[in-house]
């Protein structure tokens, strides 16, 4: 049976400790959004530089996630959200949570393994978004509170966001390391000979 | 006679539809994915997929935050008659919409030699071509496509395969994909042909709808057989693991020489896919 969790950000190493893969989450505090590679790379020559980056990563939550911003009467307000690709930043991903302390990633379809031998050094975890579901996962975000590196596209740009009771988010890396992705994969190449089996079994002697 | 600025209207508006509404076939194999899936997490995924896309459709919103580029496939009935340049009427409705709907749009045409992003690049909107002999109407597909469910394509060159070759190469470029591309996935196949016409049969093959007949007994067989091996892998809904990792596999094929194409496509679970025919005396017939 998985568990249901209600977490607040920043995160407390404990409650991330007790996060295991399959279980739900539901997210309530501020994360920081971003789908550009361009923006990850800048975050890696930014930590390798020693420069600060324009917001406080710590304890807090990086999501390849891709919002739609626009000002309103001079207040910023997001349009809509969804998760992006999380593989694609693996070059990137290791160095971030080693070096600014973040918790948690959040992204869709997993990670790569180098991110989750850095997570499982450091207590970070992965939490996955349900991709095409942008009505309802928009629902959950609430203000608009910063947005930096504007010389990037809109959905480039780091960006912070307080969102209430966003999820369900799935665990799918642990700070142990264990990863669903990894499991289902491994899963669906035991089974591999078996299906190629059936296959040629319940073909048509005919054909 | 078909109006230049109907086209372009036309091709926008089919764009937008299919950002925020997923095609009715769709929405029934999601709704008989959900009775049937036996995976705790996977149901639960499959339900707030179905409310998602029910809340886009009724409110206007975007399905997904990421509309891809715009990719069409345009049948020009040998007895259509229209005014004005086709191919910019596609051109230019893109732009009309990207001033007029409702969200706006972000910026995903990118250029891959500068990884320059904006709303305008070489060959968009990207149209496939083909005729329809005796037709007095256009008949035009919409199916954006984007990275998360794009990049995991794939065609390899066989020569002389037999049926298990081919159905292996199925499933080994399933189990790669594994849930990047956002399950359940339509599962699109072509084969033969040439290297071009394979990936055409594919993609086609996606926008064919789901639970009609394949008039191929072999490939019918072989479709069926595949979802059924396709779903046991295990993957399930956005990786969640369950029953549910496709909701269709679709498979065309052409005649060839020795050399054997098999391309293979993926669409996310919201399918997105509009059609509509226009005709001569400018009644617009949405079909999709």
């Amino acid at each position: 049976m998985n568990k249901v969790h209600e977490l607040s950000l920043p995160f407390k190493s404990e409650q991330i400790a007790q996060l295991e893969i399959g279980d739900l989450v539901y997210l309530t505090g501020e994360i920081i959004v971003t789908v550009g590679l361009p923006t990850h790379k800048r975050i890696k020559e930014f930590i390798d530089a020693g420069k600060p980056l324009p917001m406080d990563f710590a304890d807090g939550m990086l999501c390849q996630v891709g919002c739609y911003v626009e000002e309103q009467n001079g207040v910023k307000v997001s349009r809509y959200i969804n998760p992006s690709t999380s593989t694609r930043f693996e070059p990137y991903l290791p160095t971030i949570i080693r070096e600014t302390g973040i918790k948690a990633v959040g992204g869709k379809g997993g990670v790569g393994p180098e991110t989750i031998k850095a997570m499982q050094e450091n207590g970070c975890v992965y939490l996955s978004f349900i991709g095409g579901a942008s009505a309802l996962t928009s629902e959950a975000v609430h203000e608009v509170l910063d947005v930096a590196w504007e010389d990037f596209i809109i959905q480039f740009r780091l960006t912070r966001l307080r969102v209430e009771k966003l999820g369900p988010l799935n665990v799918g890396v642990d700070i142990h390391g264990n990863c669903l992705y990894t499991n289902l994969k491994k899963q669906a190449q035991d089974k591999f000979e078996d299906l190629m089996e059936e296959l040629n079994r319940s073909r048509p002697s005919q054909y | 006679m078909i109006t230049y600025d109907a086209i372009k209207r036309l091709s926008g508006d089919l764009y937008d539809w299919s950002l925020k509404k997923i095609p009715e076939d769709t929405k029934e194999r999601l709704a008989e994915a959900h009775r049937n899936e036996t995976g705790e997490n996977a149901k639960k995924v499959l339900q707030f997929m179905i409310h998602s896309a029910k809340k886009a459709e009724e409110e206007g919103q975007f399905l997904c935050s990421d509309a891809g580029i715009p990719v069409y496939a345009v049948k020009i009935g040998s007895q259509a008659r229209f005014e004005g340049d086709l191919k910019r009427a596609f051109a230019e409705g893109f732009d009309d919409l990207v001033e007029r709907i409702d969200p706006p749009l972000l910026k995903f045409v990118q250029n891959p030699l500068t990884n320059e992003r904006s709303f305008k690049g070489k060959d968009m909107p990207i149209i496939s071509w083909g005729v329809v002999d005796g037709a007095d109407y256009l008949d035009i597909i919409c199916s954006p496509k984007a990275l998360g469910s794009g990049r995991w394509a794939s065609l390899e060159i066989f020569v002389y395969p037999s049926l298990e070759d081919i159905e292996k190469y199925i499933l080994e470029t399933v189990i790669k994909a594994g849930s990047q591309h956002c399950p359940p996935v339509m599962i699109g196949v072509g084969i033969g042909g040439s290297f071009d016409h394979a990936a055409k049969l594919a993609k086609m093959a996606t926008l064919r709808q789901m639970g009609t007949q394949n008039p191929e007994p072999i490939l019918a067989n072989m479709e069926k057989r595949l979802f059924k091996a396709i779903n046991k892998t295990g993957f399930g809904p956005m990786g969640q693991g369950g029953d549910t990792t496709a909701l269709g596999i679709h498979i065309d094929y052409s005649a060839g020489h020795g050399f054997t194409p098999v391309a293979i496509c993926f669409n996310c679970w919201i399918n997105r896919r509009t059609r509509a025919r226009i005709y001569n005396n400018g009644t617009i017939e949405r079909i999709e």
